[in-house]
């Protein structure tokens, strides 16, 4: 008796287990069709609809909250928002992109070899037909206000004539120099370096007198991919003004089966790298951008490459030790000039989204002339060309900031490559500048790469 | 999960056992024995089985997450083997395994017979060690990459403060592993030290007594009588910590994230990043089919080497 008892209770929690599995239909609010033929733009045509955005916590995020409310009143479509922390969200939108039920309908693309990718298995939906279809497209929306520069990156294919675009840019980033100016009057006695090679000797000197409380540089040192858009915004500084055609970008000479690391240009670039690295606090190879912009807001270091949107940060007397001390400048030059690159993220739309033309209507609102500049003040990356000159924006922003990031976007490429397994010929490159770092010869150091990568792109 | 298969299939083999000791021999005894044991298996079956075999068909392919899904035979399977980077990280998690367990098993035993000598104030006591355990994984590993960061970590400076040098801890070659033992080492030595010392209290006092009257010395007492008697629990809890030290991926994902170039890099990160940061599906499940077998010829080593001496 007691045994049938306890078969019937199993029995029952395995039925109740199995039946919980089953997939359950989740309902979605669908807009209701719309005849072809509108008259004019209507804000309120999908109302009701309800949509989410999977974030990014990032800064841009950050001026979001405060203003999505306006849109909700504007167009009465209800917006769920869904941050995670930088790490957390690469791995949440691979696999939201991947998932055969709808999870997000709007997202943050990262507009590189990533969204690439993604567009290559057909997991995200093309802009360009809501741009040009004027019932879905407000007539001052204004697109050629983003850069050429920075559309290309979500172009897709690239290079093709009929290439449309999956993701407009919400914020830029290009590589500059932040100095301490305190730690720059005390050691060099006030003389920002104007070279890069200038640059090298100042840092190493400041770690060497420093006496482990300051040191020279704060770099991103870690053995990841994600170091990627800064070492190249280094290394197109030695690579000067010839082209960089995508997708290629300057490692490959016009082909992927033909690597072309051992330029000297690159050889110099990637050196420069190690040698800001070897200026830095001796765990540098531990250190990823967040911890590196943390020693650098708390006065630690003296020099710190990296992207331009940690500038407003160091303004911010709630987080930065280094108010009102730090100094802006473009990278210093090289016996080529001064180059640098640049990254966007983006917002796109899955391919599985189910509220596409909704989500479109929220991409609008948020990059429209509008809303991107009080966005941006957060960001100190607007992508709008007029936002530059919008006070607005401008006059939330350091001065010298303005001038820098301006004068570095005069001379900015874009530093994505559009190969789709890019990632693993990333970390081999990152993998070159840690050995050089290490004290492997330079150019032995490309070389082995040039060997590695060939083999890659032969097979 | 596989270990776990293994180790209910010794439940069955223990009630079936048990049962027929009880109820006398015949099929009735068999079939209660699989009962009680099948819903667990069902379940375990669905969760841990579907994967595996899913992942062990995937290992044969060249899936990137998106359309390319090539049919590639054993190619996976050489790229590792012949790869460097491979027995690298492999002997990486093994040093990680044998440091830490070690360090663990001599600090909680020590501690357990300590501790059962008390007479006071031992729930005090087990309550304090307890703590770490609580944390969950990335916690404490967020917690220690703060405590230890070289220039602006406390760690650092209260040594400074008494004259000790700084250590670079997670920022060296040379120092990484080891200080992300001594993190796992802080975290997990008590359940070495909550099972030993479960264990010790569960002995019978009577063998002690005889020979106490007999003569014995500490140390005889402990090699003849303590150590023989606890053989069961050592070798579970040896067999729970190598299977988890294995498995490692929380502490060094939240500390070192493999670093600084690869030195602390283990299985499970390397898959983790060959699936979610190259989308090289196909390659991590080859990864881990190769581990899990791994895994499994150890834990059925253990569980061998156990049952040849029982008593």
């Amino acid at each position: 008796m007691k045994s049938r008892l306890f078969i019937l209770i199993t029995i029952l929690i395995i039925v109740a287990m199995l039946s919980s599995c089953a997939p359950k239909s989740t309902p979605t609010i669908q807009p209701t069709s719309i005849p072809t033929s509108v008259e004019g733009f209507n804000w309120r045509r999908f109302e009701g609809t309800e949509i989410t955005l999977l974030l990014n916590e990032h800064p841009w995020t950050d001026g979001l909250r405060p203003v999505v409310k306006e849109f909700e009143d504007l167009t009465g479509i209800k917006v769920n928002l869904q941050p995670f922390a930088e790490d957390l969200y690469f791995d949440k939108m691979e696999l939201a992109l991947r998932s055969d039920k709808p999870v997000a309908d709007v997202y943050f693309l990262p507009m590189d070899s990533t969204a690439y990718t993604q567009y290559s298995a057909n997991l995200i939906t093309p802009l360009t037909p809501y741009i040009n279809d004027p019932s879905l497209t407000k007539a001052d929306y204004d697109l050629a206000d983003f850069p050429e520069g920075f559309r290309v990156a979500a172009t897709y294919p690239p290079g093709d004539a009929n290439a449309q675009l999956y993701g407009i840019p919400i914020t830029f980033e290009t590589y500059i120099l932040f100095y301490n100016k305190d730690l720059v009057g005390k050691y060099l006695g006030g003389k920002v370096p104007a070279t890069m090679d200038e640059l090298l000797a100042a840092a190493q000197k400041i770690s060497n007198e420093g006496n482990g409380q300051v040191y020279g540089a704060a770099m991103r040192g870690i053995r990841s991919d994600t170091i990627m858009d800064t070492l190249t915004g280094v290394v197109f500084n030695s690579w000067g003004n010839d082209p960089t055609p995508l997708p290629y970008n300057i490692w490959f000479d016009g082909d992927w089966k033909k690597p072309r690391v051992t330029d000297p240009r690159i050889v110099e670039g990637l050196s420069n790298y190690a040698g800001m690295m070897k200026a830095g606090p001796p765990n540098i190879q531990s250190i990823d951008w967040y911890d590196a912009n943390q020693l650098f807001q708390q006065g630690k270091v003296a020099f710190f490459i990296d992207a331009s949107l940690f500038g407003p940060g160091y303004e911010d007397p709630e987080k930065s030790q280094v108010v009102g001390k730090v100094g802006y400048a473009p990278l210093p030059k090289t016996a080529k000039g001064s180059m640098t690159g640049h990254w966007m993220w983006g917002l796109g739309i899955p391919a599985n989204s189910k509220n596409k033309e909704a989500a479109w209507y929220f991409i609008q609102w948020a990059t429209s002339k509008d809303v991107e500049p009080r966005i941006g003040t957060k960001t100190g990356g607007a992508p709008r060309i007029t936002t530059w000159d919008n006070s607005v924006y401008t006059s939330a922003l350091n001065p010298d900031y303005v001038k820098a990031v301006k004068t570095a976007m005069q001379t900015s490429r874009p530093t994505a490559v559009f190969y789709e397994g890019w990632k693993e010929i990333a970390i081999m490159i990152v993998d070159a500048v840690q050995e050089m770092y290490g004290g492997k010869e330079p150019a032995r150091a490309c070389e082995d790469l040039q060997n590695k990568i060939f083999q890659v792109t032969n097979k | 999960m596989a270990p776990a298969v293994s180790i209910l299939l010794l439940e069955i083999k223990m009630n079936n056992h048990i049962h027929s000791l009880e109820e006398g021999t015949g099929k009735h005894s068999n079939i209660s024995g699989y009962l009680y044991v099948g819903p667990a298996l069902a379940i375990l079956g669905l969760t841990s089985i579907f994967p595996v075999i899913y992942s062990f068909v995937m290992s044969f392919f060249n899936w990137n997450w998106g359309l390319r899904v090539n049919f590639v035979g054993f190619q996976n399977y050489i790229r590792y083997f012949s790869d460097p980077i491979f027995w690298k990280v492999l002997g990486q998690t093994f040093y990680f395994t044998v440091g830490a367990v070690t360090i663990e098993f001599i600090l909680g035993f020590g501690m357990a017979l300590l501790v059962n000598r008390l007479n006071f104030g031992i729930g005090v006591f087990r309550t304090i060690l307890l703590l770490p355990l609580m944390v969950s994984g990335i916690i404490v590993s967020l917690i220690w990459k703060v405590l230890l960061d070289p220039t602006l970590g406390i760690v650092n400076y209260l040594m400074s403060l008494v004259g000790l040098p700084r250590l670079v801890w997670f920022g060296s070659q040379s120092t990484a592993m080891p200080s992300i033992i001594m993190v796992d080492t802080w975290w997990q030595t008590a359940f070495v030290f909550i099972v030993l010392s479960a264990g010790l209290r569960s002995l019978p006092s009577e063998p002690f007594e005889a020979a106490e009257v007999d003569g014995a010395n500490a140390f005889q007492k402990f090699r003849f009588l303590t150590l023989p008697m606890l053989r069961q629990v050592i070798l579970t809890v040896l067999i729970f910590r190598t299977i988890d030290c294995l498995k490692v991926f929380a502490i060094i994902f939240g500390t070192t994230g493999g670093g600084p170039a690869q030195s602390t890099e283990s299985i499970q990160t390397l898959a983790y990043r060959t699936a979610f940061k190259f989308l090289f599906l196909s390659r991590a499940m080859t990864l881990m089919v190769i581990f899990s077998m791994l895994i499994l010829i150890i834990s059925l080593l253990y569980i061998k080497f156990g049952e040849r001496e029982t008593f």
